[in-house]
């Protein structure tokens, strides 16, 4: 099977513009290769500052990456310039972590998932409100939501519609930036299951970027490990957490919370 | 041993300007006893924060406490003049709140926002209370104390904000810390080390602390009682290691359930679907004569629909409130 996703050699740099910032900037990805098949998830876990988020912005298309290529669906993304660049940015479409924050907050539930197909200027008006009634139902939304605004929604159906308008446009690839971590566990649940259940219905492949290795280890196909802008450890979800080769991830799998007698301090007592 | 607080039948209501008013907590009753790790577990909704804020009659907009009363190491906390309540705060008991980056002063060097929460509630001069900051920051930081005082928040990681959050509450040596999410914007490992200095600063200082959480995962191994709310009410309380390991009220049983377990996943062709609790949680409590949480349980019964279970002492310590475990008494 092709790949959907193959990323080679990804540097990102950032320069930090205000006086006194050293010229070098900071080094966020370094040397990233990756590769993601259709229908599969690969789970992307590392500290605060690891680089997993700009990861995930090169891959949407909202960062360029300052060496390195991006191969999504066969096309190189990176060799494209930005008119070329919107054609591919409907295939691999973004969550995150906070919905209310990426909503228009005047905005209806309706507005919210029909401004992508709008945007593309491909559908008729009837069609793009038809396509947003299917878009509820696939992820579980009643229709009478539809005229609710993000904050009369509670954080469970805010980030159903946040997968919604992201699959308004029918994408391949769903990069999931922490979006499971600001809910609670029974709504958390919820939401895996519907992730699970689309990835099974339309084929969908995720990169979903975590702090929380216990929903990797559930959701995905691939564990990778970023320390420091450099993948540290990778492998089979369920190989990489039952034996960890790298300390860092050592240390990733032991600060977990966890919920089994002995618990979270059980090296200390 | 007295208990260092002791909350009666807490009720706290909200009275918006205009639209309905949602009653947030409803006859809550808990203790904490000097030095102990409390954990309140709870959901979006539950009315963990207002409890928290009720502590210290901090209640934000409309808040109003209707009834109960609050009794800290025998002051009962509803009768102090707003004069006495500004050094009771942070004097005898300290709230950290979830957001790091928004308690902190951005353009205020560390050691000057710690050396402020002293001048506050002590009358110390100026190099005494600088000189009482860096001790206080030595508590949280072992190593780089004298670059932190000078550093300002943006220049600091988000568990080095954490830490100073930790230090500013700890300042001026209170019996109760109430940490509201303290660690829910950290990373793990971060957390893991906030939790660590949590369980120090308890071992080292005797504080006692009531950490509120919606991570049950969190309170394994590190709170000594746990206290579960649901809409508004406390729905089980007892040892941490029973409520969390072998749970009893059927909210939390489901709850702890909906968590993936993180040892030995199984390969991604033989996993199952995460167990989840059918209907979305009350956005507020109901003094109505029913059980919250009858219209999600799998073990609902007549009872359920139509009065509100009382606490059932299972043990001398673990309570439910649930009529499943009303014949037991």
């Amino acid at each position: 099977m092709e790949p959907l996703v193959t990323v080679g050699n990804l540097t990102k740099r950032y320069i930090r513009r205000h006086p006194g910032g050293s010229g070098e900037g900071v080094l966020a990805l370094d040397g990233v290769s990756l590769v993601i098949f259709p229908g599969t998830t690969c789970a992307v876990v590392g500290e605060s500052g690891s680089g997993k988020t700009s990861l995930a912005l090169c891959l949407a298309c909202l960062e360029r990456p300052t060496s390195g290529k991006i191969w999504l669906n066969g096309r190189e993304v990176t060799l494209l310039d930005e008119t070329e660049q919107r054609t591919i940015r409907p295939q691999a479409q973004m969550v995150f972590q906070d919905p209310v924050s990426s909503f228009n907050p005047r905005w209806r539930a309706q507005e919210i998932l029909t401004e992508p197909l709008v945007l593309q200027g491909r559908f008729s008006q009837r069609e793009c409100m038809e396509r947003a009634a299917t878009l509820l139902e696939r992820v579980g939304l009643s229709l009478d939501l539809a005229s609710r605004t993000a904050r009369e929604l509670s954080g469970g159906q805010r980030q159903r519609l946040a997968i919604a308008r992201a699959l308004a446009l029918e994408p391949k690839l769903l990069i999931l930036d922490e979006a499971l971590s600001a809910l609670d566990c029974s709504v958390q649940a919820h939401i895996a299951n519907l992730l699970m259940e689309l990835q099974a219905s339309l084929g969908l492949s995720y990169l979903f970027i975590t702090h929380d290795l216990a929903m990797a280890a559930h959701m995905a196909d691939e564990i990778v490990v970023l320390h420091r802008g450099r993948i540290t450890e990778r492998g089979a979800a369920e190989k990489v957490l039952r034996h960890p080769q790298h300390e860092i991830t050592r240390t990733l799998v032991a600060a977990m919370p966890r919920l089994s007698p002995g618990g979270l301090f059980s090296q200390e007592q | 041993m007295n208990s260092l607080l002791q909350v009666q039948s807490l009720d706290v209501e909200y009275v918006p300007h205009t639209g309905m008013s949602a009653w947030a907590l409803v006859d809550v009753s808990f203790e904490v006893m000097p030095g102990e790790i409390l954990g309140i577990l709870g959901e979006s909704g539950s009315g963990k924060s207002t409890l928290a804020a009720s502590l210290v009659n901090l209640l934000p907009g409309r808040g109003k406490i209707r009834g109960g009363q609050i009794f800290f190491d025998g002051t009962e906390v509803r009768r102090l003049l707003p004069s006495e309540l500004q050094k009771f705060r942070g004097g005898r008991i300290s709230l950290i709140f979830q957001e790091p980056s928004a308690a902190l002063h951005p353009t205020m060097r560390i050691g000057h926002q710690i050396a402020e929460v002293l001048r506050a509630h002590e009358s110390l001069n100026g190099a005494t209370r600088r000189k009482r900051a860096r001790q206080v920051l030595a508590k949280v930081f072992s190593s780089d104390v004298e670059s932190i005082m000078h550093s300002y928040p943006h220049e600091l990681s988000g568990g080095q904000r954490q830490r100073v959050l930790i230090a500013q509450a700890i300042a001026c040596r209170p019996k109760l810390v109430v940490a509201d999410e303290p660690t829910a914007s950290l990373d793990p490992t971060t957390q893991r080390e906030a939790l660590n200095l949590f369980k120090d600063l308890r071992e080292r200082l005797g504080i006692a602390i009531i950490f509120i959480t919606h991570n049950p995962g969190l309170l394994a191994g590190f709170a000594d009682r746990v206290l579960v709310l649901y809409a508004g009410r406390v729905v089980e309380c007892g040892p941490a290691q029973e409520v969390l390991f072998s749970p009893q009220h059927p909210y939390t049983k489901a709850l702890l359930q909906c968590v993936p377990e993180l040892d030995e996943p199984p390969p991604k062709s033989c996993r199952t679907k995460l167990k989840v609790i059918e209907g979305v949680s009350p956005y507020s409590a109901s003094r109505a004569e029913a059980c919250a949480f009858a219209p999600r349980c799998a073990d609902r019964m007549d009872a359920c629909q139509r009065r509100q279970p009382v606490g059932v002492a299972l043990t001398e310590t673990h309570s439910v409130f649930c009529f499943k475990f009303a014949s037991k008494q």
